[in-house]
């Protein structure tokens, strides 16, 4: 799209972001609790204050920090797909990234482990901000790699390069980590 | 849900976020909270890309050059040469995530959002139409427990098979396709 519609763009997910923020901040927060969390406290509210970045949706983290993170200009990163899983494309000096991110509030950790052996990905569990997580790589030649943790649920994000030598999976970790940043 | 457009992209999250409220139950004194994580009940198990082929897809769409960019558990897109620019195709695989929110979105920014029963299994048809190509965007979403999985097919330009269509095929065959 031209760059224009690029300031447009700019300037309205900040807006739209802005007013979540002030408007509903509360009201998009999941439904879901820490396996073993108990019952006791509203998921809501454990969710919000546990990871705060969690619960912004799609804009957990702004389409800047995302392209900053797999190496693309701030300009050159566009969303394709909305939701409980969210899509962007970047573009990295070497070529085309897809990123893809979900958050599964009443999913878990070790049901996306059973998918991805199911799918016979290569599964290595790892802690990702001192959170338990799964790094998964199917047998691609550009190198695509997944990260899911167990947080208010799972979230997950991947990172699908159109082209080899990008590490994909550090992108991955990378963005786990700033999404499971309890600190702001 | 397709980010329709940029607009779309960026506002829709916000109408998400603000209506999500009043349809997700939430205890007063967190005595009613819902059941935690652990109890939901997983759907149907669907290969990678719900078993759809690149073949299948540009046989289905009438499609040349689609690329697909996205190969994961939770789904895979198809992009006309890799890109953004043109049509875009992705299956969508939720494991633990409420169907209802995301009919609600669609509900908020479709022209129509229907029941459908493909193979057995409940879910809505969600549909959008364009003022120039008509209904050029079809995206069925369908339960499995508390699971569901979404097609998402839209086009961009003329000619193009009716779009329901396709997303009901494909829908179809991931189905029959899943353990």
């Amino acid at each position: 799209m031209s760059a224009p519609r690029r300031v447009l763009a700019t300037l309205v997910a900040i807006l739209a972001t802005v007013m979540m923020l002030v408007g509903c901040s509360r009201d998009v927060s999941g439904q879901a609790v820490k396996a073993g969390s108990g019952g006791n406290t509203p998921r809501n509210d454990n969710s919000a204050k546990t990871y705060p970045n969690l619960l912004k949706e799609c804009d957990v983290l702004t389409t800047d920090v995302l392209a900053k993170t797999v190496g693309a200009d701030p300009l050159d990163i566009q969303s394709t797909f909305v939701g409980a899983l969210c899509r962007w494309q970047a573009l990295n000096p070497a070529g085309l990234i897809d990123i893809t991110r979900f958050w599964f509030e009443q999913g878990s950790l070790d049901n996306e482990r059973k998918v991805a052996d199911f799918l016979k990905y290569q599964v290595e569990s790892r802690s990702v901000a001192g959170v338990q997580s799964i790094v998964m790589k199917p047998n691609d030649a550009s190198g695509a790699c997944g990260v899911a943790s167990d947080a208010a649920g799972v979230v997950g994000w991947w990172v699908n390069p159109q082209v080899p030598g990008i590490d994909a999976c550090g992108m991955a970790i990378k963005l786990m980590e700033l999404t499971l940043n309890t600190n702001n | 849900m397709k980010a329709l457009t940029v607009l779309a992209a960026a506002v829709i999250p916000l109408v998400a976020a603000c209506s999500g409220s009043s349809d997700q139950p939430s205890g007063p004194d967190g005595s009613s909270a819902p059941a935690p994580a652990a109890d939901a009940k997983h759907g149907a198990m669907f290969p990678e890309c719900g078993g759809i082929t690149d073949e299948s897809m540009a046989q289905l769409t009438k499609v040349n050059g689609l690329v697909n960019t996205s190969k994961t558990s939770v789904g895979c897109q198809w992009l006309l040469g890799g890109g953004i620019l043109g049509p875009h195709f992705s299956f969508n695989w939720y494991r633990g995530s409420p169907i209802g929110r995301e009919r609600k979105t669609e509900e908020l920014s479709r022209s129509s959002v229907e029941d459908i029963n493909i193979e057995g299994h409940d879910g809505f048809i969600a549909m959008n139409a364009d003022p120039t190509l008509g209904t050029s965007l079809c995206e069925i979403g369908i339960q499995f427990d508390d699971d569901f999985i979404e097609w998402s097919v839209n086009f961009t330009e003329k000619p193009f098979p009716d779009a329901c269509d396709v997303a009901k095929e494909l829908t179809r065959q991931s189905i029959v396709n899943s353990k």
